[in-house]
């Protein structure tokens, strides 16, 4: 059939131009036609290889003899080598972005052409990373397929759920009890080494446990109060280990406890359980002496870059105690940068409200407050902490806030550094069940 | 280099076609085609060489000595002993290189486990696309001996060998099927039309289509096995049977697309196989153009089906163990192969008077879950990870048969996989279509048009792109 259909081909050459035309449209274009659908797939060259040039040839060609088709085939050919012109040159003409805010990282850049690199293929790797991130039109691109695929009922993007009344969840991290039993026992020998401490030790569920009715239909997630009372389990007995589950499951009904767009936890959520932490230190709070004040309506969060079709915007609060203006100054590691205040008003212009509780994170975060006293207070935490570092003002004459995920050295100096008497850890569930520094900082102390 | 990437699509190919059609000499046909020759060799060195800047070597230095076996062969066509001789030396020069490259780890690997030894060894990096390239040289040298080809010119050969379009992941064009057309060659508006169709067609199968599909297969396989239910289990398996399905008949026809915009004609490599009603029937609809290599250069040399019966059935499971291998360095590929190979046997031996039977939605089904559990072993890293999964698929491993994951798995690939069912049982190919010539052009060219605009959203905003017939 191949061979037959060939023949003819070359047979058509032979003739002139017009009587090619004439010839070859209808047949070739009966073919094109054939082509219109989705998975038609095989019907294309099924035709073209079998029945078409055999069988149809002759009749086809007597009923349209009209090169009518010619002007469409041109027209078309002409309108796909302009798209393609256009976007290629379109994209080399356009500045190169730097950053890409929703993906929060810094776009590929023209990589430098080196014979190394040519020659162990890392250029053309780099030029391909280099042509797809700086595309035209990639956002819009990136936000009609998030579209069109929720349009055909998925409901996972790029590890985000896609949950009920406009919430977005974080995929929960697996629970490995063995890994986890090596964290424990860093900690563990951390506290056990320290008898004149106090040891505070908060996990905190996440929002696909909390609002676990919001997510999508039929998904099964772990049940991660579960996960948590096994992990406190694993530790020792002077540890005080702080139930955050409850807290946060009573105060759901009155307030929204975890951000929509974000995989945070809101300001009213971690004073739910600001208030038990309090408890296991012994201190009583009253929540009159506290301030809230909404700071933004239309915060963004990173659980919304994963799924950019979702149309979700959530309010931030603050809360910080009442009248602790001036009480207290902070100096945040890396810039050396100092503060009277912990909250980062300029990073509401940005994207990532959520950093406007102690902006970015960083190592090492030291309050030094007013109160008079010795209550020093070590929080080892991931970023749910930042939120709620701004309520634990009146209650301790130094916090140092440290984030060992950023951290170059082991915990061993800053020990030294201050008497502490209380430490307090804070992380969230996901988080720290995927936590692989926390053992290494700890564990330089005991060396 | 990807067809469906940014880098292909507007700076390969806008380059490559500018380049190819740009007439040098318009008044000499003969001259024009050797300069779209040289061109197409040029840009397809360069395309290979994009992925494996070194392996390019390998493969050059592979076309010089295989034009040069060719050569040799019909210089001494007069002296039948001597032109076996080459013939054999050629041949095996192929198969220890293709051997060295794909499979030294898994022969050393198999040596290791089988004796309890620990041999150390490095096994080379596989060089993309050499076991297509290696079989389209040997149907070349073999079709030389037969006396049916001969080129005396190295570049169409080198053309024909590194030819982009097919270079990566096949179809595995013969050489006689396209000799004439490396001479000359038909192109016309109508065709490069044609082509551009195809290769959309192509794209979406693997963008649209195999992508999304294999996104489900991924969660669904990464779940732990024991504790999957059959149902999801089996929605899994339909997954990835979709998936692989667009993905390399996707390739093809991208492959097929591509070649026909530079007026080449390719053999058909897929007729949709999932509407096939037997195991053989799948065979001749499944990668045909590896079915044909195969049965032209092993099943009929080794006497086909004209001998006696022990014989055949030799010949049937040799050569189905080495279309295994040919897939992969594995033990299940060969174990996949080999199941074909019995079941062909089964059918031609035990089942010859029985199937035609049998009503035709229950062979169609039969040889579903036939090929299904075939793309099992396929799919999985290792014998026990399918032993595994066939387990959870048949409610053995202690598993429930439905559960409230199945449920989500419907309810949110559900609509894809319908949607992609009935476009790979081609129900969408036979609707039935206005009669209106130039109401269908536009439509189709339209259609297509945005189906390439889609492509080219999901490729910019998607770096999960990799074609699993990579590995070959």
């Amino acid at each position: 059939m191949e061979k037959e259909n060939f023949n003819d081909e070359l047979k058509d050459e032979i003739l002139t131009d017009a009587e090619a035309t004439e010839l070859v449209v209808p047949e070739k274009s009966e073919e094109t036609v054939a082509v219109e659908d989705e998975g038609q797939s095989d019907a294309v060259a099924e035709k073209i290889d079998e029945t078409d040039a055999a069988d149809k040839e002759a009749p086809v060609s007597e009923k349209k003899p009209k090169p009518k088709g010619r002007v469409i085939f041109t027209l078309f050919i002409t309108f796909f080598c302009l798209l393609i012109g256009f976007l290629s040159v379109y994209g080399f003409v356009t500045p190169d972005r730097e950053f890409s805010e929703n993906e929060s990282r810094l776009l590929a850049k023209m990589p430098e052409f080196t014979l190394n690199g040519v020659l162990d293929g890392t250029f053309m790797k780099s030029f391909e990373t280099y042509l797809t991130d700086q595309f035209p039109f990639r956002d819009e691109a990136i936000l009609l397929k998030s579209i069109m695929e929720r349009a055909l009922g998925k409901r996972e993007e790029n590890g985000a759920y896609i949950g009920k009344d406009g919430f977005l969840f974080e995929k929960q991290t697996a629970f490995d009890g063995e890994r986890m039993k090596v964290i424990a026992d860093s900690i563990n020998r951390f506290a056990q080494g320290k008898e004149a401490l106090n040891t505070v030790f908060v996990l905190v569920p996440n929002s696909s446990f909390v609002y676990s009715e919001k997510l999508p239909d039929y998904l099964e997630t772990e049940n991660q109060k579960e996960q948590i009372d096994e992990f406190y389990a694993m530790l020792c007995e002077a540890i005080v280990k702080t139930d955050a589950v409850t807290p946060l499951l009573e105060a759901k009904a009155a307030h929204q406890v975890f951000y929509k767009s974000d995989h945070h936890w809101t300001t009213r959520g971690a004073f739910a359980v600001f208030e038990k932490i309090m408890e296991s230190f012994g201190e009583e709070i009253a929540e009159e002496e506290f301030e809230f004040h909404t700071v933004s309506n239309d915060f963004e969060g990173t659980l919304k870059s994963k799924s950019p079709a979702q149309n979700t915007a959530d309010s931030v609060e603050v809360c910080f105690p009442k009248n602790s203006q001036g009480t207290y100054f902070a100096e945040f590691s890396g810039e050396g940068n100092k503060k009277e205040s912990l909250f980062f008003k300029e990073k509401l212009r940005e994207k990532n409200h959520y950093e406007v509780f102690l902006g970015s994170n960083v190592a090492k975060v030291s309050v030094s407050t007013v109160l008079e006293g010795d209550r020093k207070l070590l929080v080892i935490k991931d970023s749910f902490a930042n939120c709620l570092i701004p309520m634990l003002t009146p209650y301790f004459s130094k916090i140092v806030v440290i984030d060992p995920r950023y951290m170059t050295e082991g915990i061993d100096g800053i020990m030294n550094e201050d008497a502490f008497t209380d430490v307090l850890f804070l992380y969230n569930a996901n988080t720290f069940f995927s936590d692989s520094v926390l053992t290494d900082v700890l564990g330089r102390n005991l060396i | 280099m990807v067809f469906s990437s940014a880098a292909f699509l507007f700076l390969f190919l806008p380059v490559t076609l500018i380049l190819y059609f740009i007439r040098l000499f318009p008044s000499n046909q003969a001259r024009e085609t050797a300069k779209k020759n040289f061109v197409l060799l040029a840009m397809s060195l360069v395309f290979y060489a994009w992925g494996e800047p070194f392996y390019v070597l390998l493969m050059a230095l592979s076309i010089v000595f295989n034009y040069f076996i060719g050569f040799d062969i019909e210089y001494h066509r007069e002296k039948p002993k001597k032109m076996k001789c080459i013939l054999v030396f050629g041949i095996a020069f192929n198969l220890i290189s293709l051997g060295f490259f794909k499979y030294s780890g898994f022969v050393v690997d198999s040596i290791n486990s089988f004796f309890s030894l620990d041999i150390q060894f490095t096994a080379p990096g596989l060089p993309v696309g050499i076991s297509f390239y290696t079989f389209q040289i040997l149907s070349y040298i073999v079709d030389v001996y037969r006396g049916t080809v001969a080129q005396k010119r190295l570049v169409p050969f080198a053309a024909y060998v590194t030819m982009f379009p097919q270079l990566i992941a096949g179809p595995i064009v013969q050489y006689g099927d396209i000799e004439k057309q490396l001479n000359e060659r038909y192109i016309s508006r109508e065709k490069f039309a044609a082509g551009i169709i195809i290769f959309i067609k192509g794209m979406g199968k693997k963008v649209l289509f195999a992508n999304t599909v294999g996104a489900f297969y991924t969660q669904i396989s990464e779940l732990e096995i024991t504790s999957v239910s059959a149902a999801t289990a089996w929605i899994g398996i339909i997954c990835y049977t979709l998936q692989i399905y667009f993905d390399f008949s996707g390739y093809s026809d991208m492959a097929t697309g591509l070649g026909k915009m530079l007026g080449f004609d390719f053999i058909q490599n897929f007729n949709f196989p999932y509407t096939a009603k037997s195991i053989t029937d799948f065979w001749r609809r499944w990668h045909i153009s590896l079915s044909n290599w195969f049965r032209d250069y092993v099943y009929i040399p080794l006497g086909g089906n004209r001998v006696g019966a022990v014989r055949h059935i030799l010949n049937i499971l040799v050569v189905w163990a080495l279309t295994g291998m040919w897939h992969g360095a594995a033990w299940n590929f060969i174990a996949w192969g080999s199941l074909y190979g019995v079941l062909l046997i089964v059918e031609k031996y035990l089942l010859k008077n029985i199937l035609p039977k049998i009503p035709s939605v229950f062979r169609w089904a039969g040889t579903m879950v036939v090929v299904m559990i075939g793309w099992v072993l396929f799919s999985k890293e290792s014998f026990s990870e399918a032993v595994d999964y066939i387990k959870a698929m048949l409610c053995l491993s202690g598993n429930a048969f439905f559960d409230s994951s199945a449920m989500y798995y419907i309810s949110t690939a559900g609509l894809s996989i319908v949607i992609m069912s009935l476009s790979a049982l081609g129900y969408f190919a036979k609707m039935p279509r206005i009669k209106n010539y130039r109401f269908n052009v536009i439509t189709t060219a339209v259609g297509y048009t945005l189906v390439f605009l889609l492509c080219v959203i999901y490729l910019i905003s998607e770096t999960y792109n990799p074609f699993l017939y990579f590995r070959f």
